[in-house]
């Protein structure tokens, strides 16, 4: 059907037609079909309040806006009301959040060393590309402060406490057999609940702590608060045993703990309490490195010294053999200058590496240009990854004597637990 | 302009606005619209929208016809039609997303959609009540329970969140 309308202009306002106009639609429309379709389209009561009352959007876009938040602001939604709550707590919900946004965050602590009131922590939500600045009540005003996948933990001469990172309330332990600062701290699952590792960073009371005690090694189990005394760290790791020379991924059953400097791996499995053979991880032009787990794999990530200069480079660790690796990235050279652009021969001293899912995070903890961060991701295989400078620090980060970080998975039907008013 | 003889071959229809004004659109570029499409094919070729009003339905004929002339090569000049096509007030906002809902055109509600939330992230509870117009159902008491079981998202370190509704 073809229709020619006189018309001066095709986007003039038409108003006030004639009846001619009428009669050239008669031909598709007739009186009784017209009150049809306006009757089809009239307004239902549920209708009457969505339209008439621009203030309430129907479900199906409520849920659609919200899924398009970033998770830190769905959690602020939910107290908006009980609808909003619903929505949001209702197992679709959270299941699709959490599949689609579940990026393992960054978290990176800073602790001021003579006024704990200037202690800060961090969070990146790599799902939105923002930090968040989380509450001075997330952080005890203890001595030494670490996390680790899902936890915070805080230790003093006295105690050793611990909290969920989103949620609840700081928990102190019972006295464990060593009173420990700068720690490595593991959480696994066992069917019956998640249990602590700690491993090594015992504290010295008047130095007279036995040397075989600063690989000491023990598992809380926060359901029985209590602890258990594991067989303690090799004795290849004397030399540097705590959290600042050594590092520590968790992968299937087992905890590895690789030495920073040293190079030294080993791995505990954590069902039948054992520790294996010191082995040494040194891939050619290393000085120093840190073992990840990324994408259910052992990752190794390290400065090397290779002709093109000193780089950041990643390799897949086999886990079996513990000394095949072969390289799946490099940091791109602008990234490494942006991050450590000083002139001093030893800039690259305060790179730190923590990683978990399917990214690597590098940052620089010297405080000077507000800790710089990186990301690397990998997409599907191995072989496909990018690289991108983080956003900054918020601007109220300052500085810090010592500046701890660690991954964790943040996702929504976990932080959501209790919820649901 | 346009010469008459491009628009005979095009096969046009007339969408009607709520307060009864009535506006030319080519079919290809209506049928966006799921809504419409269905008419369309029911053999319609006036369509009135007794639930999109003058103002909201220019605009929205405004998109389709940008949408429809979408191409390999002009995908950042459509990008930047977007971002500014939702830089409107929240009224706006909301009356453009109900039709868009209303008319089926999913590019255009997934585009809104985001908008609001882009509008809303990091912003206070009050602020988002204030903007949808949300009364507080909550109990004081359920109100403090929410709030305490996620201080670290309500409260910030040292910056505020933003409490403004604008």
């Amino acid at each position: 059907l073809v229709f020619y309308l006189h018309l001066p202009h095709p986007n003039t306002l038409l108003t006030n037609q004639t009846p001619q106009k009428n009669n050239l639609f008669s031909k598709s429309l007739n009186p009784q079909k017209i009150e049809k379709l306006i009757s089809s389209q009239k307004p239902n009561s549920q209708n009457d309040t969505i339209f008439k009352n621009w203030n309430y959007l129907s479900s199906d876009l409520t849920e659609k806006i919200l899924s398009y938040l970033p998770i830190r602001s769905i959690i602020i939604a939910s107290s908006v009301c009980k609808n909003w709550n619903s929505i949001i707590t209702s197992s679709s919900f959270t299941t699709k959040i959490s599949t689609t946004k579940n990026k393992p965050w960054l978290f990176l602590c800073g602790q001021n060393s003579i006024f704990f009131k200037n202690n800060q922590a961090f969070a990146y939500d790599p799902n939105s590309n923002e930090w968040i600045s989380l509450p001075i009540s997330t952080l005890l005003s203890q001595d030494f402060f670490i996390g680790s996948n899902g936890f915070f933990f805080s230790t003093s001469s006295e105690n050793f406490s611990f909290k969920p990172i989103f949620n609840g309330i700081w928990n102190q332990t019972s006295p464990s057999r060593f009173p420990r600062c700068n720690p490595l701290v593991g959480v696994y699952y066992n069917n019956d609940g998640p249990r602590f590792i700690v491993v090594g960073g015992v504290r010295f009371v008047g130095g007279l702590v036995d040397v075989e005690d600063r690989l000491a090694v023990e598992v809380y189990n926060p359901n029985l608060d209590s602890w258990e005394l594991c067989p303690p760290l090799p004795a290849d790791f004397r030399s540097g045993n705590s959290s600042q020379w050594l590092c520590s991924a968790l992968l299937r059953k087992r905890l590895y703990v690789f030495g920073i400097y040293s190079c030294f791996v080993t791995c505990f499995d954590l069902d039948e309490h054992v520790w294996s053979e010191v082995e040494t991880l040194r891939p050619p032009g290393i000085l120093f490195s840190f073992l990840v787990t990324c994408r259910e794999c052992l990752v190794l990530g390290g400065l090397c010294n290779l002709q093109s200069g000193p780089s950041f480079v990643l390799w897949k660790v086999d886990e079996k053999t513990m000394q095949e690796f072969s390289e799946i990235a490099i940091m791109p050279n602008e990234l490494m200058c942006c991050l450590f652009d000083s002139d001093e021969d030893d800039r690259f001293a305060s790179l730190k590496c923590v990683g978990l899912g399917n990214l690597v995070y590098v940052y620089n903890e010297e405080h000077y240009k507000s800790y710089p961060a990186c990301v690397c991701e990998f997409t599907s295989e191995f072989g496909m990854c990018s690289w991108r400078k983080l956003p900054n620090l918020p601007a109220s980060a300052s500085k810090f004597h010592r500046v701890v970080s660690f991954c964790s998975a943040a996702s929504l039907d976990n932080i959501l637990v209790g919820a649901r008013i | 302009m346009a010469s008459s003889s491009k628009t005979e071959q095009k096969k046009m229809l007339i969408l009607k606005s709520s307060e009864e004004e009535e506006f030319e659109i080519e079919e290809s570029i209506a049928v966006q619209s799921g809504t419409i499409k269905n008419m369309v094919e029911d053999d319609f070729t006036l369509i009135p929208l007794p639930n999109v009003d003058t103002e909201t339905l220019i605009k929205i004929i405004k998109y389709m016809k940008k949408h429809g002339e979408k191409t390999k090569s002009n995908e950042k000049d459509i990008e930047e039609f977007d971002k500014e096509f939702v830089k409107k007030s929240f009224t706006e906002l909301k009356e453009l997303v109900l039709a868009a809902n209303y008319l089926h055109i999913t590019s255009l509600i997934d585009l809104l959609c985001q908008a609001f939330a882009d509008r809303i992230k990091n912003k206070s509870v009050k602020a988002i009540r204030e903007i949808f117009g949300i009364p507080n159902d909550f109990t004081p008491e359920e109100e403090a329970e929410v709030y305490e079981q996620h201080k670290w998202a309500h409260e910030e370190g040292k910056e505020h969140i933003d409490h403004s509704a604008y």
